[in-house]
Parts: C-alpha cells; sequence; structure tokens
C-alpha cells in the first residue's frame, strides 16, 4: 500500500466532522431547502448525476450551494475479479471532480460479472483472492481518484461459499490491503446479524472502529422470516442501539439517514436526522 | 475454483430462474457441468437454495421499483397489477439502465395487450418518453397518442374517478445540446 494512501486516509480522520445528514432524495428537495439549518450535509447518489440532463446537473450545483455533500457509488463493482468498468469510473471520477467531496464511498461487493449485470450488491466470498481483487481495483480507481474512499459493508444476503475468515476479519483486511476507510452501515451489521445468527457483542471489538468515517442508518422490515434493508420504514430501536454503540465507540464524522421508499412527511425525517445528531453531540463528535 | 467463475456463476443463478432451478436440482452435477473440478463443485453446492432465491426476489423487486419511479402514474393506474405485469415485460439479467429499459419493455408489452384500460399503453409511452429525454445532448422525440395521456394524468394525480375519450395527442420532446428540456403536447 502506497505511503501516499495511508497519509491520505489518515488525512481525512483529521477533517472536521459534517454531522448528521440525510441521503438525498428528489421528492424532498423543497422540504430539505425550507428546514435547510436542520440538516448538517447530504449525501448523493453519484449514479443519479452519471449521463445526467443539464437539470439534474443544476440540481447537483444548486445542493453544492447550500450544503457539504459527500458521493456514494452503487456499481462501482469494486470486488469484480474482472476488473471494473473503466467507462463508469470515468463518469465517477468526473463527478467526484465536479463536487470535491471531502470523501467519496462505494459498497463493499460486486454487481457485474461473466458480461451479467447484476442490478443489485451481491457479497463477495470472504477469501484472501477477494482481498486481492478488491485491492487491484481500488488502486486503479486511485489513479483516477484521489479523494479518500470508504467502503460499506453490505447486506448478505447470499452467503458466497468457500469463505476462509469471517466479515469482521474480511472487511478489517480489506482496508489494510487497501488503505481504505470504513462506511459503517449499521442497519445492514444489524440484519446480516440477525439474518445469519451472529452474536454482534461477541464480535464487536472485532470490526476496525478506527477506520470508521462515517455511518449510515436506515429501517427495513420482516419478510417471510428474513429482515430486509428496505429502506422504507423508520429506524428500529435496536439499530439506534447498535447506532449509539458505534457512534461512542468510533471517530465518526458523519452520519446519514437512508430512506428510499415510503416517503414519510418529512418532519419524521428531521427528527430521525436530530436524534442521530443528539448521540454525536454527546459523544463529543459534533458540535 | 477462482473466484472469476465463482461470480460469474452467482451472477448468472441470481438472474437466471431457469439456470436456479437445474442448478438446484442436482446443485454438484450443475456446478461441474459449469467446468468446476469435483472438490470445487462440492463446495459451490454448499450454496443456500434459500438465500439465492430470496436474493433472485430482492432483485425483481428492486427493479420494480425502479420502473415505478419511471412510470408514476402508469403504476398508480395499474396498482397491485403492475409488478405482474413487468415481470411478464422483463426478461433476463437487467440492463445497466434499467431503469429505462425495464420501463420501456413494460410499455411495449401494455401497446401490444388488449387488457386493462383501453389508455393504460399510451400512458407508459407518454412516461417513457421523459425517461428518454433526461439525458445529456440534443433530444428531438416525437410520440403519437390516441388518448389525452395529459388529462389522463391530471386525473390519476388528483385521484379522480377517470372520464377519458379518445382524442388524438402528438407529444414533442426538445433539448438542444446543454439546454433545458422543451415538451409539449399537440
Amino acid at each position: 500500500m502506497a505511503a501516499a494512501v495511508v497519509a491520505a486516509a489518515a488525512a481525512v480522520i483529521e477533517t472536521p466532522a459534517l454531522g448528521s445528514g440525510l441521503g438525498y432524495r428528489p421528492p424532498f428537495r423543497a422540504d430539505l431547502f425550507a428546514n435547510r439549518s436542520r440538516v448538517d450535509f447530504l449525501e448523493i447518489v453519484a449514479d443519479h448525476y452519471f449521463d445526467a440532463a443539464p437539470e439534474k446537473l443544476r440540481e447537483l450545483d444548486l445542493l453544492r450551494a447550500h450544503f457539504p455533500i459527500v458521493a456514494h457509488g452503487l456499481d462501482l463493482s469494486l470486488g469484480s475479479a474482472e476488473g471494473i468498468d473503466p467507462a463508469y469510473l470515468g463518469k465517477f471520477a468526473a463527478l467526484i471532480a465536479r463536487i470535491e467531496p471531502p470523501w467519496w464511498s462505494e459498497h463493499l461487493c460486486f454487481t457485474r460479472a461473466g458480461g451479467v449485470d447484476i442490478g443489485h450488491l451481491a457479497a463477495l466470498p470472504y477469501t484472501r483472492e477477494a482481498i486481492d481483487a478488491v485491492a487491484r481495483n481500488v488502486e486503479i480507481v486511485r489513479r483516477r481518484i484521489k479523494a479518500p474512499l470508504a467502503l460499506e459493508n453490505i447486506t448478505t444476503v447470499v452467503r458466497a461459499p468457500g469463505a476462509e475468515m469471517d466479515e469482521p476479519e474480511f472487511l478489517t483486511r480489506v482496508l489494510d490491503a487497501t488503505g481504505c476507510l470504513w462506511l459503517c452501515d449499521v442497519a445492514n451489521l444489524y440484519t446480516n446479524a440477525v439474518n445469519h445468527g451472529m452474536d454482534i457483542d461477541a464480535t464487536f471489538e472485532r470490526w476496525p472502529w478506527d477506520r470508521l468515517v462515517q455511518i449510515h442508518y436506515a429501517g427495513g422490515r420482516w419478510r417471510e422470516g428474513v429482515l430486509i434493508d428496505s429502506h422504507d420504514a423508520a429506524t428500529s430501536e435496536a439499530v439506534w442501539a447498535l447506532y449509539d454503540r458505534v457512534v461512542a465507540r468510533a471517530p465518526v464524522k458523519g452520519v446519514i439517514l437512508e430512506r428510499d421508499e415510503r416517503l414519510p412527511p418529512f418532519e419524521e425525517l428531521l427528527n430521525e436526522v436530530a436524534r442521530a445528531r443528539a448521540t454525536l453531540t454527546e459523544c463529543g463528535r459534533w458540535g | 475454483m477462482g473466484l472469476m467463475q465463482t461470480q460469474a456463476l452467482l451472477a448468472r443463478l441470481f438472474t437466471d430462474a431457469r439456470l436456479r432451478r437445474v442448478f438446484f436440482e442436482d446443485p454438484q452435477g450443475a456446478a461441474q457441468g459449469f467446468g468446476l473440478s469435483q472438490e470445487e463443485a462440492k463446495t459451490f453446492a454448499r450454496l443456500d437454495r434459500r438465500e439465492v432465491e430470496e436474493f433472485a426476489r430482492c432483485l425483481l423487486g428492486k427493479r420494480a421499483l425502479d420502473a415505478r419511479k419511471v412510470l408514476p402514474f402508469t403504476a398508480r393506474a395499474l396498482g397491485a397489477d403492475f409488478d405482474r405485469l413487468l415481470l411478464e415485460a422483463i426478461d433476463g439479467s437487467p440492463s445497466r439502465e434499467r431503469h429505462r429499459s425495464d420501463a420501456a419493455a413494460l410499455a411495449r408489452l401494455l401497446s401490444a395487450r388488449a387488457s386493462g384500460p383501453p389508455w393504460i399503453g399510451d400512458l407508459a409511452r407518454f412516461e417513457t418518453a421523459f425517461a428518454s429525454a433526461a439525458r445529456p445532448g440534443a433530444v428531438i422525440l416525437l410520440r403519437r397518442f390516441a388518448w389525452p395521456v395529459d388529462d389522463i394524468a391530471r386525473q390519476l394525480l388528483a385521484g379522480a374517478h377517470l372520464h377519458v375519450a379518445p382524442r388524438r395527442r402528438l407529444g414533442l420532446w426538445l433539448r438542444a445540446p446543454g439546454g433545458s428540456l422543451f415538451w409539449r403536447l399537440f
């Protein structure tokens, strides 16, 4: 791992905190601007601004003029053994150059393989070979995008066969191999623990908390005995409890509420953002 | 087993219902059929069928959600039938621009089918025109409709009981490079 990578990762840990924010969704744009002071920063879905119409890019410039922004990608497929799509990376690099975020993020997963676009985040096998693939891809990404990259833990619906380690070890080794930061999705952490019968308490200290820069939280729903990270409900008390524990433990710089579907009255989202901010403040991470 | 082969097989299993059926009838044999060694196939056969089916269902659910965002009025008009018809319309793994291509596939199906409200195909084509126009660069789109799709959309938005009669409309969507979208129904 290049010294510059370590330095870049260390630098972002030293950057000022961004506070408690929202994953931006166009339907609540008017409410957002009417309540600007109650949202500290925004996270945009990077893919929504690739090949975008001028109206969409003007929207992005407007958001950027009023809020600190970080970008979050969906389809870079950093875990693909066949490498990453250079055209997609080029679009991502252009977006990052346009908005100059303090960091940006992608999922630790693969979304493409063998000529098939899966269309969603698929879990990597927890193997050394997968770690090497991610490291190779991140190195290519870094040649185009200098801003620090945070990797997000995903919800694992399908456990890929052939695992050589568990998820905390896999994530830690990936971050060590790449010098990336960690975007901890506490809802995903909780969902995996529930669906796969894992004990969060037993593994809590084995997660790479010193690399944490950002948190995602959201609500999910049960479907036929499986907890789904549907981002379409209020954050559950169990996820809030985990969130509080993580914020107390780790040097987080920004937290984002992800709400994609069944959008409630905007006040309800603001209440969740305020609830998340209160923990940040109590733990000395903000304010 | 190489990561590349593992991921390729997983990607196909996630997106191909026929392959899933064949695979889970005899996982080890099917995996060997994909060129995996006996030992590799044994490892791969540990794949949990319930998990794979659940993930496949999630993928289709995501596609339906994305298509609903492109076709909000069509979704409102079709109600619970929207997802069923979408799943009929789409075939195979999603494309990179799936929100547009899936919506277009549904619009084609609705236009070709005689069932449902007679204007539903026009409404879906009206909405997909906006998705097609939401691109950088120049846009010129012309669409002919047999129904007053703007009136239909307005009534759906208001939640009113629909009162519409056939009326020919011509839709035009225009954008100069770097400019704003102009559209009008004549």
